[in-house]
């Protein structure tokens, strides 16, 4: 760091430009001193570690067992390289403090007041420096978005508004760091104000999660600088309804980002009156495009309402054999994923027996949660609509497509094809999210088809099938080991296996009994070729609700392990 | 600090020479000596200590902790993430606690560099924890009986963060002929925080209360903690200690 003072500044390239002090040549040297700076900026370690972290997590996201991170919707995934480079413009805004601040750190200020170029000058180069850091972030921005768009698994179109939010919010970190190092030599502030941010980022995060149905109450979070998804944050939502006011917001962060600008070079003793005059220019916009974001788009409730209530006729439906899938038109590509998972459970059943399935994209904004009222007539209010739109059975899905989704699209078919074998008396409960459908007891020898079914779909399938079933044995255990002495329990106390696995709210539970899981997750160790040839045998007996599931044992021959606490489950007959 | 050409520095004592002598000529015990140095030394670094710095810190600290009072009915994870932002405050004062401008100058005094910085932060350190409780005691005030605290395990992640800030000034003031230590350290510990919110499991440090990782987090802040004492330690040997080069 001492080394600095010695170097030649590159405003003292000769006497020439000390007689020209503040004429074009000194604009010059201002643009050589930031040329210089930033690229000091580029190579500042935090930086690097801020670029680091970014690179870190996205190549995380895609090499996890996960499918959600190759199967983004990029209308979503434009806002959140925002969230991503907001670590960038904390690094440029302690990076950029600590540049304005080194003449003071290194006792060399009056040193600087003997160059050409005054300190106001010097602010600006600051100032200007940080545009390669913004660059750096557009590249990362757009990388990371160009590389989501080639992913098979892609759906949507990005907004290049968006897009160019992230780097204006680096170039906004950077000036509050230079103007925090003419307000105070404290190397302390920017770190503090950097704390202080992200803690008001967290409150404000808290607070557009909670924003209400109607989102009126979001809308104000505009006048913040990072807004995140402020309507349907669970899942992605087609981008005519997301209703972010991109380009107003843009233009408003470039107003402040002026404004702090403009009041770095004020206390750095820039010309005042032309300064003044730019501040209240930039004012007046900044003002303008502050409240013009706060507007709502017209129309934009009616069109969320349709689109949440009645999505049928918004969406376009494609057919593939006995299934029918409905998506909303940006999302197209979602239906050749689902048809990937709903034929793997097709293939392995006699042709011609399964069900007409409709599979339908359905929107849930998580402000319903906050609701049971609205919930509850939300549900019945979509129900009608299905009903009317002839799809009455239609099993609805998310609109994002990873673990959870795949898991409830496989087990809702599976359960469908194998004949809907549920008890005809469940009770109602068990939910862990407000629904007004009861949770379905799957019963006898179709229970174990279907969670087999569901289970040997996907890679993905198999380990959530697997981890339920070991999750349930190692609960049975402890609730048996707790038994007293001469107390006998049965597995009937416990409730068996859920599920339930975050489709949509009026997606069902499935409730699998003990030892049918038991049974599907020993079939999983054999092939499923042989399997499945054995369940084509004997398709008509084991799709019966009158067969039990040791009969379906018997046909399927399979055993169930004798250490197996399931095992000793009692089978659960319809 | 860079040691002067040629030659011991006055601080240097060759080997072999007694400890010290007193006034009169007769031979003084090290440990007494030490010890009159430090009671000596109370008032100046009492003075030389960036209080203001300490207590711009300390303010943002509380302020954070307010935050709560914001929300209707604040749970156990903002209680927990709220008083880690006031520990996060606390740390980047620590990281300033080093800095003296009279460093240079100090250089060449005979009390070691270690008794300095370690009566330095022996002298903050009732301040310190007097503020943490503070902290705490507002935390549970705000959050209602019901929202639990983990007060061990959370102050135990403060003392990480205030040990790392220490260390990493410690560190940026090694070699350094000026007071860089404070803006290095609280850069380091930006930087840290941002690596350490997205540990995995096996090196995992910021979890959520209730968590099944909490305890594991919580041997990797001990850990850390001492990892962070020991680095302080080592660079706050005297550099006058240093073997001679050969001529």
């Amino acid at each position: 760091m001492s080394t600095d003072a010695g170097r030649p500044q590159p405003a003292a390239a000769g006497p020439a430009s000390v007689l020209a002090a503040s004429r074009p040549p000194a604009l010059r040297a201002a643009l050589a001193l930031a040329r210089v700076e930033g690229v000091r900026l580029l190579r500042q370690p935090l930086v690097w570690l801020a670029s680091a972290v970014i690179l870190w997590q996205w190549v995380a996201e895609q090499v996890a067992d996960d499918p959600a991170g190759r199967h983004p919707a990029l209308q979503r995934a434009d806002t959140e390289t925002q969230t991503m480079l907001l670590l960038l413009a904390a690094a440029a805004l302690v990076a950029a403090n600590l540049a304005a601040l080194r003449a003071h750190r290194h006792g060399t200020e009056d040193l600087a007041r003997t160059l050409p170029l005054p300190q106001w000058l010097r602010t600006l180069g600051h100032l200007l420096s940080v545009l390669p850091v913004a660059l750096l972030g557009a590249l990362l921005a757009g990388g990371r978005i160009a590389q989501l768009a080639t992913l098979p698994g892609a759906v949507g179109r990005p907004d290049p508004v968006e897009l160019a939010t992230g780097p204006v919010l680096v170039v906004l970190g950077g000036a509050l760091g230079v103007l925090l190092a003419r307000r105070s030599r404290s190397a302390l502030a920017a770190p503090l104000a950097v704390l202080l941010l992200t803690g008001s980022l967290y409150v404000v995060d808290g607070l557009g999660y909670s924003g209400g149905y109607g989102g009126y109450a979001a809308r104000y979070l505009w006048l913040g600088l990072h807004v995140p998804q402020t309507w349907s944050w669970r899942s992605p939502a087609p981008a005519d309804l997301l209703g972010r006011p991109a380009g107003w917001h843009l233009a408003y962060l470039a107003g402040i980002v002026l404004l702090v600008a403009v009041a770095a070079l004020l206390r750095a003793g820039g010309p005042r009156w032309r300064l003044r005059g730019v501040a209240a220019a930039t004012l007046a916009a900044t003002v303008l495009a502050g409240s013009a974001q706060l507007r709502p788009p017209a129309g934009l409730e009616d069109r969320r309402a349709a689109a949440v209530e009645r999505p049928a006729g918004l969406q376009v439906c494609q057919r593939r054999g006995p299934a029918t899938y409905c998506v909303f038109p940006e999302f197209a590509r979602r239906a050749g994923d689902w048809d990937r998972t709903v034929q793997a459970i097709l293939r392995r059943v006699p042709a011609g027996t399964a069900p007409p399935l409709v599979v339908r994209q359905q929107l849930d904004p998580a402000e319903v949660y906050t609701d049971p009222g609205l919930l509850d007539a939300l549900v019945l209010t979509q129900r009608e609509a299905n009903r009317r739109a002839g799809t009455a059975t239609a099993i609805t899905l998310g609109t994002s497509w990873g673990d959870e989704q795949e898991l409830t699209l496989a087990t809702t078919v599976a359960f469908r094809v194998a004949g809907s074998p549920a008890r005809k008396d469940p009770d109602a409960g068990g939910d862990t999210v407000p629904s007004t459908e009861p949770s379905a007891e799957a019963c006898g020898a179709p229970a174990v088809v279907a969670l087999w079914l569901a289970a040997q779909a996907s890679p993905g399938t198999t380990r959530a099938v697997r981890a339920a079933v070991a999750d349930a044995a190692a609960s049975l255990q402890a609730f048996l080991a707790q038994a007293l002495p001469g107390e006998t329990h049965t597995s009937a106390d416990v409730p068996g296996i859920f599920l339930w696995t975050g489709g949509t709210f009026n997606a069902p539970d499935i409730d699998f009994g003990h030892h049918e899981a038991a049974l599907a997750a020993a079939l999983l160790d054999r092939p499923a070729d042989q399997v499945g040839q054995a369940l084509r045998r004997h398709w008509r007996e084991l799709s019966s609700t009158a067969t039990s599931s040791t009969r379906a044992a018997e046909l399927l021959a399979v055993r169930l392990p004798a250490g197996d606490p399931l095992a000793r489950a009692a089978p659960r007959s319809c | 600090m860079r040691r002067p050409a040629g030659g011991p520095l006055p601080g240097h004592r060759p080997p072999g020479r007694p400890a010290a002598a007193g006034p009169d000529g007769g031979t003084v015990r090290p440990g007494s000596l030490r010890a009159g140095v430090a009671a000596a030394l109370i008032r100046p670094t009492l003075r030389a200590i960036p209080w203001r710095a300490l207590a711009a810190a300390g303010a943002a600290g509380l302020g954070i902790t307010l935050t709560p009072s914001l929300v209707p009915a604040p749970d156990a994870e903002l209680l927990a993430q709220v008083v880690r932002g006031a520990a996060v405050a606390g740390a980047l004062g620590a990281a300033f606690l080093l800095d003296d401008p009279a460093e240079r100058t100090l250089a060449t005094a005979p009390s070691p560099l270690l008794l300095r910085r370690v009566l330095r932060v022996a002298l903050v350190l009732p301040a310190g924890i007097a503020w943490w409780i503070a902290v705490l005691a507002l935390a549970s005030l705000l959050g209602g009986a019901e929202a639990g605290m983990p007060v061990v395990g959370l102050s135990v992640e403060a003392a990480g963060l205030s040990a790392v800030a220490l260390a990493l000034a410690a560190v940026g003031m090694r070699g350094a002929t000026e007071t860089t230590g404070g803006p290095f350290a609280a850069a380091g510990l930006l930087g840290f925080l941002a690596v350490a919110a997205r540990l995995p499991v096996p090196v995992v440090l910021l979890t959520q209360p209730g968590s099944p990782e909490w305890n594991a987090a919580h041997r990797n802040w001990l850990a850390l903690l001492a990892v962070a004492l020991v680095t302080f330690l080592l660079h706050c040997r005297d550099p006058a200690r240093r073997p001679l080069p050969r001529p």
